[in-house]
């Protein structure tokens, strides 16, 4: 019964995505191979920010919507072992927004969320590592880390 | 109101008709050149029985139509039959004229109509030459509004959905004044070839295509006219203005946006992809 407010919802968000989006993000409901779309799995990608170390990468992103959405928040990930503080080695991203129990609100729609992790990219939250390598780096060598980041923007240039 | 002001008339008129035929010259006159009412006709029927001539002349205009009441008078005195004759010559005069009036107007309505058909045809004609691109305009064909979002904002275009993309890439370029060849079009993501239309990829009313600066076209450019002077440079400007030499001077004169200095550990040549990609 709740998977009808969650479909409804994602289809609310991804109807007003179409319409009004930032540029360089890429939002869209994974399309099955028999061509049906399922709206509780997205694949996205969110763009380094100009002007840091971030920039020129499109990093993929997939949002993991659970039958309680919006009572609960997506499981946004990346590509496993990607390089950030506060991503898991799955990939799952450690953000406060994205946490049921803190920030998550059920009206905080896709586009916040996106926007929240594309400012987290550059702005790691040191008090909340998840990975050792990326924590250890950002606090001990700021230019290895530097070097880290850039190299893995080169790592996803955009997909055109 | 008006129209008892008229009926009031020709009462007037047959108090003074009443003496004799001579009034009816008197009639001829006044009813002749005004166009005859058909209440009047009513009245000068019924009224006056002698008195036919006036009704006579009062049918000239629709005389088909009063053929038939013709007959009911008895046939007018001689003097009313000489003068009759003298009617029927204007009748026949009136009836050339108004076949005359008819033809010309007929003339007129074809001159008319025949002007109207050429304008058309040129019209049509130079329509097609200035948009080329909708070669068979088919009656109903859907028009979209598509939005092109660059770093700066949304430009909106209202385009057909059943026309090829590259009709509208080309007008954006022009727009904004870039090499066609130095943008990539995208939508959800994905590549938008030339030859895709809205309808094709499933489009909607308002959705968003993304456009990006291509990165090797850029670099290239790059590398020749700016890495002598090892000058900054910003992205910014690279997408909004038009020519290259606009944009040193921009970037001389002031210093707009954020800057990203070529240099830093791993060298120029490899940081410039870096910092100038899309």
């Amino acid at each position: 019964m709740s998977g009808g407010i969650a479909r409804g919802r994602l289809a609310e968000e991804r109807k007003a995505w179409r319409k009004n989006h930032p540029h360089g993000f890429v939002a869209k409901p994974e399309t099955l191979p028999d061509g049906t779309v399922n709206l509780m799995v997205w694949h996205c990608t969110i763009p380094g920010k100009t002007g840091t170390d971030w920039e020129g990468g499109f990093f993929p992103l997939t949002l993991h919507f659970s039958e309680d959405y919006p009572s609960k928040p997506p499981k946004c990930k990346f590509p496993p072992g990607f390089f950030h503080p506060n991503v898991y080695p799955s990939g799952t991203v450690c953000l406060s927004i994205l946490n049921e129990d803190s920030g998550w609100r059920p009206a905080i729609t896709v586009k916040q969320i996106l926007v929240g992790i594309q400012d987290l990219l550059d702005q790691p939250n040191p008090a909340d590592p998840a990975q050792t390598e990326g924590y250890h780096l950002f606090i001990q060598d700021a230019t290895e880390y530097k070097k880290r980041v850039r190299q893995q923007s080169r790592q996803y240039p955009p997909l055109v | 109101m008006e129209d008892f002001s008229e009926e009031l008339e020709p009462l007037f008129d047959y108090r003074r008709v009443q003496p004799v035929n001579l009034i009816c010259l008197d009639d001829d006159e006044l009813d002749a050149p005004s166009a005859s009412p058909p209440k009047r006709r009513k009245i000068s029927d019924s009224v006056v029985e002698k008195v036919d001539e006036p009704v006579k002349v009062v049918n000239v205009i629709s005389c088909e139509d009063k053929e038939e009441e013709d007959w009911l008078p008895p046939p007018p005195k001689v003097s009313a039959g000489a003068k009759r004759k003298g009617e029927d010559s204007t009748i026949m005069e009136l009836r050339k004229k108004k076949q005359e009036l008819a033809s010309f107007a007929q003339s007129a309505e074809n001159v008319l109509r025949s002007v109207e058909e050429s304008v058309k045809r040129e019209l049509s004609s130079s329509l097609e030459a200035v948009e080329e691109q909708p070669p068979k305009p088919r009656p109903e064909r859907n028009k979209i509004v598509i939005s092109i979002q660059d770093k700066d904002g949304v430009k909106q275009f209202r385009i057909y959905a059943d026309d090829k993309f590259e009709r509208l890439f080309k007008m954006y370029a022009d727009n904004v004044k870039l090499d066609l060849q130095s943008l990539v079009f995208c939508f959800d993501g994905d590549k938008i070839g030339p030859a895709a239309t809205p309808d094709a990829l499933g489009m909607e009313e308002n959705d968003i295509i993304e456009v990006f600066l291509q990165p090797k076209n850029l670099i290239r450019h790059l590398d020749e006219s700016l890495m002598g002077t090892g000058r900054a440079f910003d992205r910014h400007l690279l997408v909004t203005s038009a020519s290259f030499e606009v944009q040193r001077l921009d970037l001389e004169k002031e210093n707009i946006l954020h800057k990203s200095h070529v240099n830093v550990d791993s060298g120029p040549d490899s940081v410039l992809p870096n910092s100038v990609l899309h």
